[in-house]
């Protein structure tokens, strides 16, 4: 059974059709590339995905279930969590709180937790501190870890991100273009976190204009070009697909 | 049957009133995203400048008409210049700052107004000098003033006009690009700036003629009068659908319907328990059952948050 | 603000409040106690209003209205309006769930919607909560119109009654010192249940919505059930501090629940530093006493100029305004402000 299986997918602003019957599947612990030219509706895709946007037609399945349109913490919860294209950090927290926050669908004391504050409670807020202090170690911030969110660098910022996706506890992790303005290196690194959560069992969907980086990480990819499906296949074929080269590496954007 | 005409015409009156005030809301709103609480003491303070300026003119033997002309634009005058300094002083400093601080700034100031109106104006409440103008004819049993066909005409002459400004001319144009997308609409070589400031000037304006006529159709002002008033023309704003200027005129009309025909026949159906008492209530359960079940509003689009 | 090992500086500190009244007794007189004791509730209030404004960054313009519903709460259920004599711990659960069920109420359709509906829902709420209990009279008269509610008992204890003397171990204690206690005990109580969330995970998500809601969201928060928390729980202790005001006045009437007062309380939190405890009480005790120091203006005037030339409750009014915008406009933190707050102001 596919974890993500997305149907028909349509949706319009005003007179803008921006996304047209739009299919696409993720198979559990797979990494599948989202491709295609600015404007193509890659994000809009995303917002409906995660619940930003009610789709106006389309069916959504997640692990075999129906995921909950237009509510972003239900999604959340239901282990589909996403990334920002414009970074969205909590700019003023520290970066341990800003982890902490995402474990919050996972955990459970409320308000009379808070005041009493019993064993139980806090012990789970110890598990929570540990388990945020756990992902930035995994995602190489260890040492940022009392910085306030907004005071690190727009690579930091990204990786950050990601830990606090990743405290949710998602089955599919899906990144809004992880690696724009990033240098050589900077991409290096991030292909290889893209690999070591793969391999910790969490599929990736990820947004990408950078069509080799993406075909070295993908084992599918699907491109989008004015809010339809322009071609789905593997890496090798989306390179070779003359169409695909035509919409899109013609434009000059290969590279 | 006669009864029901009569509430009609009332409607109508309050409802061209409320219209004028919700395009101030609106028209602010549309481009700053910021609910102007000051807004409707301007409205008092152009109700409690016309009425000086009218009694100071026929003091001094002024005919009416000329009076009325004089307190008129004395209050616009008066009204504008308040705007202008309002979005100069408060609101701009704060383009950039987080959501809260212009909301606060924004209550602030309707505060300021009010009390500083308290200080010049007192405490009391000031009749309005009568017009001669509310000797009523009647139309098939139903009363109609002159004052209510002024009222009428009057303020659907200037929304006409205004929604003909807004929608055909340049200047209007470069308003609407201004509300749609500020960043693009400056680099297009809009002068946002003046635009904002020119959409206060039309809403102070506007809340002049408002404060004169809501003045002379009850015949008194007050200087808390401006808040159930602004109130009142905001849910009628958001009702329209906030940021649509037609809107604006439309949910104006229909609250002030709304209101006078809940406030004639409330009383008649509950037997007497719920009297034109509530009727400010009336105004505000609309604006929640419209928050609840249609928050674009009538004519307004959902524009999508962007992410 | 809060002792929670008796160390030495905090020790001195805690003294120092429980001698206050007598300090204040002993050189003002007894009148300034019973100003101490309503700068009490406007500290409950602030409290109250810091959660839903300071922590979850909602602002809420109605906020009175809570006071009020507490007060009428209390009124009508010890007063010889329904000859109803509760005592005050059965009161307070009822006035804490009145409260609490009107936050709820009014805040679940607009909860959902931007934040500045929410601002204007409240002040609509504000005024309307003052119509109903202006005209609530009929078909069974409620709350008695404009008149209010008189003769509600005193708040009281078993057989200690808050309104008079004791003595106890010799001492004699008047009541309003006695009630200066009963009210520090509710202001601790409420400093310490609102630290205890501001650190908690509820607390964390509070300050998630407040930096970034669709952030928030997309990481599994439910932000419209938080801010509808946020929303009931300053309620309820607008609503507490409402129920100890008409205890302690003896009389209620909608005159008290004004647009103003909501704006005072909101000055008290914005003015000492949204956010933080230690900020609004300072802005709270600050604000609360300010009339006072205004009321002999007044007498000056007479004296100077033999006719009052400003009035000084519109000048304090006035100063409410220009708090706000200046503050807004300078130094939108407030006096003592919480760190990130304060950052969260000065960047974006």
């Amino acid at each position: 059974m596919s974890l993500l299986e997305a149907k028909g997918i349509s949706k319009h602003f005003g007179g803008v059709q921006a996304l047209q019957n739009v299919s696409l599947t993720v198979e559990p612990a797979s990494i599948v590339g989202l491709i295609g030219p600015n404007g193509a509706g890659k994000t809009t895709f995303f917002n409906v995905l995660t619940g930003v946007y009610v789709p106006d037609e389309g069916t959504l399945t997640f692990a075999g279930q129906p995921l909950p349109a237009g509510q972003p913490h239900r999604v959340a919860r239901a282990g589909l969590v996403r990334t920002f294209q414009n970074i969205r950090v909590f700019p003023q927290m520290s970066v341990l709180e800003n982890v902490m926050v995402g474990f919050h669908g996972r955990t459970h004391s409320g308000l009379l937790g808070a005041w009493f504050n019993g064993p139980a409670v806090r012990r789970e807020e110890r598990e929570i501190r540990e388990g945020a202090q756990e992902l930035l170690k995994w995602v190489g911030l260890q040492e940022m870890a009392r910085r306030v969110a907004s005071t690190l660098s727009y690579g930091a910022q990204r990786r950050l991100e990601i830990a606090r996706a990743l405290a949710t506890g998602p089955r599919l992790l899906a990144l809004d273009e992880p690696v724009a303005g990033m240098n050589g290196a900077e991409r290096g690194h991030m292909a290889e976190l893209i690999l070591r959560i793969r391999a910790a069992g969490i599929a990736l969907l990820v947004i990408e204009h950078d069509v080799r980086w993406i075909a070295q990480l993908c084992e599918r990819i699907t491109v989008l070009d004015h809010g339809q499906r322009l071609a789905e296949g593997t890496s090798a074929e989306i390179q070779a697909n003359p169409q695909v080269i035509e919409a899109y590496l013609g434009h000059g954007s290969h590279g | 049957m006669v009864t029901f005409l009569q509430q009609v015409l009332n409607g109508l009156t309050l409802g061209c009133i409320y219209a004028l005030v919700a395009l101030g809301y609106t028209l602010v709103y549309g481009i700053l995203e910021l609910i102007n609480f000051a807004h409707g003491d301007l409205v008092m303070i152009g109700a409690l400048v016309s009425l000086t300026l009218v009694r100071t003119l026929q003091g001094w033997g002024t005919p009416l008409p000329v009076a009325l002309a004089g307190g008129l634009a004395g209050a616009m005058g008066v009204c504008v210049l308040l705007g202008i300094a309002l979005e100069r002083l408060a609101y701009r400093p704060l383009r950039h700052a987080p959501k809260l601080a212009p909301l606060i700034t924004a209550i602030g100031m309707s505060m300021v107004l009010e009390q500083s109106s308290a200080l010049l104006w007192g405490r009391g409440y000031h009749s309005f000098p009568d017009l001669g103008l509310t000797h009523s004819l009647t139309l098939g049993g139903v009363l109609i003033s002159p004052l209510q066909g002024v009222i009428v005409l009057g303020s659907l002459g200037l929304l006409g006009g205004l929604l003909w400004l807004i929608q055909r001319s340049a200047l209007g144009r470069a308003m609407r690009a201004t509300a749609q997308n500020p960043v693009a609409a400056q680099l297009l070589g809009i002068d946002t700036e003046r635009i904002i400031t020119l959409v206060f000037v039309i809403g102070a304006a506007l809340a002049a003629v408002a404060g004169l006529m809501v003045g002379a159709y009850y015949q008194v002002a007050h200087y808390t009068m401006g808040f159930m008033l602004g109130l009142k023309a905001f849910t009628a704003a958001v009702l329209g659908g906030i940021g649509n200027l037609s809107g604006a005129v439309l949910g104006g009309i229909l609250l002030g319907l709304l209101e006078a025909l809940g406030a004639g026949y409330l009383g008649d159906w509950t037997g007497n328990l719920f009297g034109s008492n509530y009727k400010d209530v009336f105004s505000f359960a609309t604006l929640i059952l419209v928050l609840l079940f249609h928050p674009s509003g009538l004519l307004g689009r959902h524009a999508p948050e962007k992410v | 603000m809060i002792v929670p090992l008796p160390r030495f500086k905090p020790l001195w500190m805690f003294l120092g409040i429980l001698l206050l009244p007598w300090v204040i007794e002993g050189l003002l007189g007894r009148g300034w106690v019973r100003i101490l004791d309503f700068a009490l509730l406007s500290v409950l209030l602030a409290v109250g209003l810091n959660i839903v404004v300071g922590y979850a960054g909602l602002l809420d313009l109605g906020f009175i209205a809570f006071f009020g519903v507490g007060a009428y709460a209390y009124a009508l259920l010890a007063s010889p309006q329904f000859g109803l004599h509760w005592p005050l711990w059965a009161i307070l659960p009822t006035g804490v769930l009145v409260a609490a069920g009107f936050g709820v109420a009014l805040g679940w359709p607009t909860l959902g919607l931007r934040g500045d509906y929410l601002a204007i829902v409240t002040m609509g709420f504000g005024e309307i909560i003052r119509v109903f209990l202006n005209n609530l009279t009929a078909p069974v008269n409620i709350t008695n119109g404009p008149q209010g509610i008189t003769m509600i008992d005193a708040l009281h204890l078993g057989n200690w009654s808050f309104a008079r003397p004791h003595r106890v171990l010799g001492i004699p204690l008047p009541a309003l010192v006695g009630t200066y206690y009963l009210f520090l005990l509710f202001v601790l109580l409420a400093l310490f249940l609102s630290r205890r969330l501001e650190y908690s995970r509820i607390g964390r998500a509070w300050m998630a919505i407040r930096e970034d809601e669709i952030a928030a969201a997309s990481m599994g928060l439910d932000t419209r059930r938080l801010k509808l928390l946020a929303y009931a729980l300053g309620a309820v202790f607008g609503g507490v501090a409402g129920g100890l005001f008409a205890g302690f006045q003896g009389f209620v009437s909608p005159e008290s629940f004004t647009l103003q007062e909501s704006v005072m309380i909101l000055c008290m939190v914005v003015l000492g530093g949204m956010g933080n405890l230690r900020g609004v009480v300072a802005g709270a005790l600050l604000l609360a006493f300010l009339p006072e120091v205004l009321r002999p203006l007044g007498g000056w005037q007479q004296h100077w100029f033999h006719r009052v030339l400003i009035d000084p409750s519109t000048l304090r009014l006035l100063l409410f305004g220009i708090t706000l915008v200046v503050l807004m406009r300078w130094r939108p933190e407030g006096l003592l402000p919480s760190r990130a707050r304060a950052r969260e102001w000065h960047t974006s």
